[in-house]
């Protein structure tokens, strides 16, 4: 198990070196110069040169992603061109924000998705599993952003049960994460409740009925284990998902996170910004699949490493 | 087979449903100014924010346009988007997935490492990204959500094209001498489409909600074009006064996506019925 951790954490050193040279390419792709782009066509040219040198534009391709990565490794993003503050002290008090909508939208759409695909496969064919199939499939056809504001709509401005601005307390939380993780309710329910009926197929689910083992033991015990192992992919992909649906989120309910954060860069062109925010939501979209890969192994232990 | 497919096909009502739908949209895009009277991007201040009325069926928005028109104008956009977009994303991914499948070796590793680096970006991340580089407005969001889109045909292509090259039919056309481009054509591609029919549909659901999710944030359609998701973000400031300008083109946006979804599933059942109810 060790060798199989240490081997996947050394096989995504290049995947994560290849994102970072994308990345780092973003700034020399934008057509024209880059530095126009950020000060504007009338910029002085004096300006144009300090940015050009600070930027290290002046340098060989090569030299500037070395130093690109150097920096990156320890945390150094440059200074963003809108607020002259280090990204990364941008990035540092923005990204909580994110990681709980996200976190929080997980473990939502897991719980209700599994439970939802668990009662589904259980009562397959049936009025209980067509309803919650329907359900799954408006979840995941609704855009997160109209359902937002439905759910502003509703909850804030009609019944006035939940905040709609900001996230001043836990309560201030409880839309935006439902409304993140509805459509990934219905993608883990569907994967749940097609995992689970190949599961309740095989030979020993029909022992253990036939042995008049209890229905619970079977469906959460014997099925649901073997059940996992496509769910937990889902969960490790929707994550990835979630981190970039909750720029839209963000917007909606006027949250400062990351998702925020990197629109607000990308109408300005603060490129420092955009670089250092899609290159760390990436690496956190790679640590959580490499974490699921290991999950794997806890869950089935039939794979061997 | 194809008789057999698509009476498989109709026999799904959620699918006929949403196929009739999809129909409807998509005849709304074709013949949709020929439908309005009015202009959608006709601005009258004096008449902002109406209630719907006989001259404004859904009211009007900020700028005083009808939201009707705008709403039908923007079925337009929203097909053209999603269907340009896929389709460039599913030619290329096709290309790449048959090249990759079929030659194997060096090309394979080389193209299916390269499709592994793109996944590792979460699809709207990538989008976002895309449009950092080339700006937005409806080229470029077309050319975001085809690029998000070409690694995942390109890997359920390669997986097709290797089981099929396995097969007896194919060795034989390479035994009696027929060239590679003639047996991608004539073999390849016609088995791999059952696959990539069912992706594309699913995908263009896909695109309408990324293309919606980039032109709400901003970066994808700019105003004043009628795009379905850019209405809904400039509606969302008068929620409570005004629901109705946010609510026609959420609703338009779910109804057309979980159509597609909806044909899709159908479309994945009758094309291989094993994966029925699973």
């Amino acid at each position: 198990m060790g060798k199989y951790i240490i081997a996947r954490l050394l096989s995504i050193i290049p995947v994560l070196l290849i994102v970072s040279f994308l990345v780092f390419m973003m700034l020399h792709l934008v057509p024209g110069d880059p530095v126009r782009n950020m000060l504007g066509l009338h910029a002085p040219p004096a300006a144009v040169e300090e940015m050009t040198r600070r930027l290290g534009l002046d340098q060989p391709l090569h030299v500037q992603y070395f130093d690109f990565l150097s920096n990156a490794l320890r945390g150094d993003f440059g200074t963003s061109i809108r607020t002259k503050n280090p990204v990364i002290e941008e990035i540092a008090a923005r990204y909580p924000y994110t990681l709980n909508l996200a976190v929080g939208a997980t473990i939502f759409a897991t719980t209700v998705g599994v439970l939802f695909g668990i009662i589904s496969a259980v009562h397959r064919n049936k009025f209980l599993d067509n309803t919650l199939m329907v359900l799954s499939l408006l979840s995941i056809s609704t855009p997160s952003f109209f359902l937002a504001l439905l759910a502003i709509l509703i909850f804030s401005l009609y019944l006035g049960l939940f905040p709609s601005i900001g996230v001043y307390s836990p309560t201030h939380y409880i839309l935006p994460i439902l409304t993140l993780g509805a459509q990934s309710v219905g993608i883990i329910a569907r994967m749940t409740r097609s995992a689970m009926l190949e599961v309740l197929n095989q030979d020993y689910i029909r022992t253990a009925w036939a042995k008049g083992v209890s229905e619970r033991v079977i469906i959460y015990s014997h099925a649901l284990k073997n059940a996992l192992i496509p769910v937990l992919t889902v969960v490790g992909l929707r994550f990835g998902g979630l981190l970039a649906g909750s720029a839209l989120i963000e917007q909606v309910f006027g949250i400062r996170g990351i998702g925020r954060l990197l629109i607000d860069a990308v109408l300005t062109r603060d490129y420092p910004v955009v670089q250092a925010t899609v290159l760390l939501v990436s690496l956190t979209f790679v640590l959580i699949n490499l974490v699921v890969d290991i999950m794997y192994r806890v869950v089935d232990p039939r794979i061997k490493y | 087979m194809n008789n057999v497919i698509f009476k498989r096909l109709l026999k799904r009502k959620s699918s006929v449903i949403g196929g009739i739908i999809i129909i409807i949209f998509v005849l709304v895009a074709i013949i949709g100014p020929w439908l309005t009277t009015q202009d959608p991007l006709a601005q009258n201040l004096l008449n902002t924010y109406e209630s719907p009325s006989s001259e404004h069926w859904f009211g009007t928005d900020n700028l005083g346009r009808d939201t009707f028109t705008r709403v039908v104008h923007g079925a337009r956009i929203t097909m053209t988007v999603s269907f340009v977009s896929v389709l460039a994303g599913t030619i290329a991914g096709m290309i790449l997935g048959v090249i990759s499948g079929y030659y194997g070796g060096f090309i394979d590793t080389v193209l299916m490492r390269a499709t592994d680096i793109l996944l590792a970006f979460p699809g709207l991340l990538l989008a976002i990204a895309v449009i950092a580089v080339l700006g937005g407005g409806i080229v470029n969001t077309m050319i975001a959500i085809a690029f998000f889109s070409t690694p995942y045909i390109a890997r359920i292509v390669r997986g097709v094209v290797l089981s099929i090259k396995e097969l007896e039919y194919v060795q034989a056309s390479i035994v009696a001498g027929c060239s590679d481009f003639s047996i991608i054509i004539n073999h390849i591609i016609p088995n791999s489409m059952s696959q990539v029919i069912v992706n594309t549909t699913l995908n263009l659901g896909v695109a309408i909600l990324t293309s919606s999710a980039l032109s709400f944030l901003g970066l994808g359609v700019q105003p004043p074009d009628p795009e379905w998701g850019a209405m809904l973000s400039q509606a969302r400031v008068v929620m409570r006064s005004q629901p109705i300008a946010a609510l026609i083109p959420g609703f338009a946006i779910t109804l057309v996506v979980l159509s597609f979804s909806m044909l899709g599933d159908g479309l994945r059942d009758a094309l291989d019925p094993r994966l029925k109810n699973t």
